[in-house]
Order: structure tokens, then C-alpha cells, then sequence
């Protein structure tokens, strides 16, 4: 391989993206030829060159960007935190309520029973009666007695 | 003021891992202080993929806000730069993708050439803030974002990824969704051109030398 022919494969070389036949040439020029090796050595330089690159970074005003939606989902997590204990509010307020159901249905107006089922020949036609009478209308007033 | 600085400083000192556990817990210095270490690499790499500073420091605030939700899920202690690295290049990937500044290949579409003639538009910095630093870099700062405007956008892309953040030549074929062989070719191609703008840095560093 000549000069000119390696010069335009140097980098391609130093990319591994030769073929194993070029490599070979390649590296066989090399060895020999000064002015190619010091174009090798100019080329190698570049990314540790580049390494170097460090623009101005804007710290403060990116991070202005960051911390109020940090606080957000720390909010958020808080909230989640709290739904979490709910189960216990709901069940004190469960326990609340059936208190209160019981209170009233303890507290309910006595009603009127029909009379005790010796007085007739059995329960149903004493019940019947009891109904007839209006018995039924004491305790369910919304309803029709049929 | 001087307990929170004292924290700060003792913040300072912890291993990322350490950090990272903190910050899992919620503790939001802790995560600040992961931030500090980190921020200014993955802002270099989004900033010179995508080359302007209001889309770098957008997407760098997103990399960083994902990772404070995802932390405590993720077991990743030691490997947290990994992570915010692999973030940060999809995102910029995605953005390029969405502004159509790289015409991604499948498999079977040509190689696209002419390319390496289109220089992308990029901000001039505002040095302002770190005007010291810059006086004393200036030339080699100059220098290398000159070089670097000198590419398309997909060899700077390459360029960014592999010479500068070091990822291996077949992480990046897959995030781009490109051959092996194409990234290669189109480092080789970038590191010849930039050896020509980076010739005067290159002769400097001779005389150092000697």
C-alpha cells in the first residue's frame, strides 16, 4: 500500500472497521513508514482532545427546573402516605355508624304486637285478625294492609 | 445558614451509593448533592447532541426529575451515572427524531451521503458566568466547539457519544438503531475532519512537550 492509499484508511483503521486483508496491509506500511506513523499518532490524539471540551453548564437555572416538580412528588408521595391509613378512618367511621343505626332501631317506637296466639287456633289466623284490626297499619303506616 | 452548610458538606463526602439510598428515602439534599456531581457531564452530552443550551438544559432537568420518581424503584447504587447517561442519550435521540435532525436508517434504506456538508446552527454560549474559567481555557475551549460545529448532526452525535462519553461502538448502534458498521464509518470520517481543526491544538501540545 502506498501513502495516499493508507492515509485515507488510517482512520477506518484506528475505527476497526477494516477488513482483516486491509488491517494487515495497513499495519504492514506502518511499521515502515515514518510520515504515516506520525499521521497515526495526529489521528489517536483527536478523542482524548475532545475529552477536554467543557462549555459552560447553566447549574442553577436547570436546577430552579428540577426542584419545584421534586416537591411535587414528594407531596405526592406524602398524600399516597396518608391514603394508605384511611382503612382506619373508614372503619371508625364504619363502627360510627352502626352505632348510630343501632341507637335509632333501639329507640324505635314500641309496636303493637299481635295478641298471644292461645287466643286463637293458631298463629296465622291470629295474625290475620290482628291485621284486620288495623295492627299492622301502627307499625308499617306507609303500608297497605290487604 | 451554618448547620445547613455543615450538612452540606457532610453530604459532600458520601459515596453515591449512599447518596442514592438517601435519596430513595426521600431525602431530597441527598439528591441534590447527586445532581451536583453529575449534572455537568449529562448537560455536555445533551448539549452536544442536540447543540443549543435551552433544549440541553430542558432535557437535563428531565433526565434528573425521572430519576428522582423512579429511584425507588430502580436497584441501581452503583450504577447511577449509567442510568442517568442512558436517559439522557433517548431522550436526545428522541428530540433529534421529533425535529427531523437525523433521518434515522432501517436496515434495508441506502446509506445517506452529503450529509458532513451541513453544519448545524449552534448558540454561542453565554460565558458571562464563568468568565475566569474561560479566559484561562479560552483558546482550547474555542478551539474544540468550533470543531465540533464544523459536523453534521449525526457525526457529532457519534462523535459526542463515543470519543467524548466513551460508549461502546455497539451500545450506540443500538440506541440509534443503526448498523455497527455505519457508527464506524462515521467516526472515522468525523476524526479525520476534526483532525484538521484540531491541528493547532495539536501543535501546541508538541511545544509543551519539548
Amino acid at each position: 500500500m502506498r501513502c495516499d492509499e493508507v492515509r485515507r484508511y488510517l482512520s477506518d483503521y484506528l475505527e476497526g472497521a477494516l477488513s482483516a486483508e486491509q488491517r494487515q496491509q495497513v499495519e504492514q506500511h506502518l511499521q515502515a513508514c515514518i510520515v504515516c506513523q506520525h499521521e497515526q499518532r495526529m489521528l489517536e490524539r483527536v478523542p482524548p482532545l475532545l475529552r477536554q471540551w467543557s462549555p459552560s453548564v447553566p447549574s442553577e437555572q436547570i436546577w430552579a427546573g428540577i426542584a419545584p416538580r421534586i416537591q411535587t412528588e414528594s407531596r405526592v408521595r406524602r398524600r399516597l402516605f396518608i391514603v394508605r391509613r384511611t382503612p382506619l378512618v373508614a372503619a371508625t367511621l364504619a363502627a360510627a355508624a352502626i352505632a348510630l343505626v343501632a341507637f335509632f332501631l333501639w329507640n324505635r317506637p314500641e309496636p303493637t304486637y299481635p295478641p298471644p296466639a292461645s287466643t286463637y287456633e293458631n298463629y296465622w289466623q291470629a295474625h290475620h285478625e290482628w291485621a284486620r284490626n288495623g295492627g299492622a297499619t301502627e307499625l308499617y303506616p306507609y303500608l297497605e294492609v290487604r | 445558614m451554618h448547620r445547613l452548610v455543615q450538612e452540606k458538606e457532610a453530604l459532600n463526602t458520601r459515596s453515591d451509593a449512599e447518596l442514592v439510598q438517601r435519596a430513595k428515602e426521600g431525602d431530597a439534599s441527598a439528591f441534590e448533592m447527586l445532581y451536583a456531581r453529575h449534572h455537568a457531564r449529562i448537560y455536555r452530552l445533551l448539549y452536544g447532541m442536540l447543540g443549543n443550551h435551552d433544549d440541553a438544559a430542558e432535557l437535563t432537568q428531565e433526565v434528573f426529575v425521572r430519576a428522582w420518581i423512579e429511584l425507588p424503584r430502580l436497584q441501581i447504587e452503583k450504577t447511577l451515572y449509567g442510568w442517568l447517561r442512558r436517559t439522557a442519550i433517548n431522550l436526545g435521540i428522541d428530540h433529534l427524531r421529533r425535529g427531523r435532525l437525523i433521518q434515522f436508517l432501517s436496515l434495508d434504506a441506502p446509506p445517506f451521503e452529503g450529509e458532513e456538508n451541513e453544519p448545524y446552527e449552534w448558540q454561542i454560549p453565554d460565558e458571562t458566568q464563568d468568565v475566569q474559567a474561560a479566559v484561562e481555557q479560552n483558546e482550547l475551549q474555542e478551539c474544540l466547539q468550533q470543531a465540533l460545529q464544523h459536523l453534521s448532526t449525526i457525526h457529532r452525535v457519534v462523535v459526542v457519544l463515543h470519543y467524548i462519553e466513551e460508549v461502546p461502538v455497539e451500545e450506540i448502534a443500538r440506541q440509534l438503531s443503526i448498523p455497527v458498521g455505519t457508527v464506524k464509518s462515521r467516526l472515522a470520517r468525523a476524526r479525520a475532519v476534526l483532525r484538521r481543526y484540531l491541528e493547532p491544538l495539536m501543535d501546541k501540545e508538541n511545544e509543551d512537550a519539548m
